[in-house]
């Protein structure tokens, strides 16, 4: 048995993850998709997690204290990372993505070498808020990953941008994706990583996510 | 193209009261109060009826939009007449020399909006040589919620916004710690415009 088939038929994945996204055929074209997309590569896994952890994890965040943000590039609320929360749900959920199974179902998909360091925190995006364009290199980030709460669509803003780039600068926007509840969204941190976060528009919804960087230090 | 403020007999451009002396000499002390960050902002600067010619030259300007979305989304234009009409006029000269207490010259202008989803952040290609700002507010019908406000920042906490109040003159000394961004313009801005004009100054010292 190979290691990532030894990874799929793990608890730590089972107790977490749909049975859909824990077949290999499924991985490979998943893999060949993430490897040949563009602008930059990216990928988003749909119904990541089981409804049962879905819930929990919504309702805790819910649960949290949030602090407002702002600077000349952001507009947005975020919690402390997880590591330092006390709600159970969020903490485990951490643990799960820093997990040497998922780390290793995510270095499957990406080819790219990560450890089990990772950053995780959670975000909200009401009215007006947003997050300009930028292409997140820090540190050792690889890959950074959003899993959204929420949907949304163009009536409601909070799409993620993805820019091309001309001389190493992001030049348009060639690919906007919305928030699907249950979603799991990653690209890989490059110096052409060059994205933003569209901003919410109107006072009825909320964009709501959990995000971070999964590194190789 | 003709300069209604010179076939109109050079009326007012400037509030009168900025030009007497005792009013300038108070303002530059204000201006030096603090030498680490020097800022002066001079509400109702424009004469109204200059102000109504400007915004008219305004309304026929042609803006070209300027994205190079890792520093800013903005439009701009250059200045027309009228505006050259004042830069070039000598009171106006005489309130700025006075309050820096130096000759100076205008190194750079220019006339820039911000609509919707506009911007400028702060990038290490935009960070500009030490020097003074001047900025002209040429906004009307605005409300800061909707963002598009002017911040110094040093990066360190310490910070100047400069709220909309159309007429209104501000004089910024960046320094060497202070670099300047414009406040994303969101939704509730709809059709609505950001204008101002800014000098970038030498100051002869």
């Amino acid at each position: 048995m190979t290691e990532i088939e030894e990874y799929l038929k793990s608890n730590t994945l089972g107790e977490w993850m749909n049975p859909t996204n824990l077949k290999l055929d499924k991985l490979q074209a998943m893999k060949s998709e993430f490897a040949n997309s563009s602008p930059f590569s990216h990928l988003y896994i749909e119904e990541l997690l089981l409804d049962e952890k879905l819930e929990q994890i919504t309702v805790a965040l819910s649960e949290q204290e949030f602090e407002y943000r702002q600077s000349d590039l952001f507009s947005l609320y975020q919690t402390e990372d997880f590591e330092h929360l006390e709600s159970d749900v969020l903490v485990s959920f951490r643990s799960f993505l820093s997990s040497h199974e998922f780390v290793g179902y995510m270095r499957f998909l990406t080819g790219i070498d990560l450890t089990q360091k990772i950053d995780c925190l959670g975000n909200i995006y009401a009215d007006t808020d947003y997050l300009l364009c930028h292409d997140d290199e820090l540190l050792e980030r690889q890959i950074a990953f959003i899993f959204y709460l929420t949907d949304m669509d163009a009536s409601t803003g909070g799409a993620f941008h993805l820019y091309n780039t001309v001389n190493g600068e992001p030049d348009k926007v060639v690919k906007s994706l919305y928030p699907v509840q249950n979603r799991f969204f990653f690209f890989k941190v490059t110096r052409s990583s060059f994205h933003e976060v569209g901003e919410v528009i109107g006072e009825d919804d909320v964009r709501v996510s959990i995000s971070g960087w999964f590194r190789n230090d | 193209m003709t300069c209604e403020y010179l076939s109109r007999g050079g009326l007012e451009m400037i509030n009168h009261s900025y030009l007497e002396s005792s009013t300038l000499s108070e303002l530059s002390s204000h201006f030096n109060s603090d030498p680490e960050f020097r800022t002066l902002s001079l509400a109702q600067f424009l004469d109204p009826e200059f102000y109504s010619i400007l915004q008219k030259e305004l309304k026929n300007t042609i803006f070209e939009r300027d994205n190079r979305p890792i520093m800013y989304r903005r439009e701009t234009a250059e200045p027309g007449t009228e505006i050259l009409s004042l830069l070039s006029n000598s009171d106006f000269g005489t309130i700025l020399n006075q309050i820096l207490g130096h000759d100076f010259s205008i190194e750079k202008s220019t006339l820039m909006r911000y609509g919707v989803s506009d911007y400028q952040i702060l990038h290490d290609n935009l960070v500009e040589s030490p020097g003074v700002d001047v900025i002209i507010d040429l906004t009307d019908d605005w409300n800061d919620d909707f963002g598009g406000y002017v911040v110094y920042t040093d990066g360190d906490g310490e910070f100047l916004t400069l709220s909309q109040k159309g007429r209104m003159l501000s004089i910024v000394d960046r320094g060497t710690s202070y670099h300047r961004f414009v406040k994303y313009v969101n939704h509730y801005a709809e059709n609505r415009w950001r204008t101002f004009l800014i000098l970038t100054l030498k100051v002869e010292i």
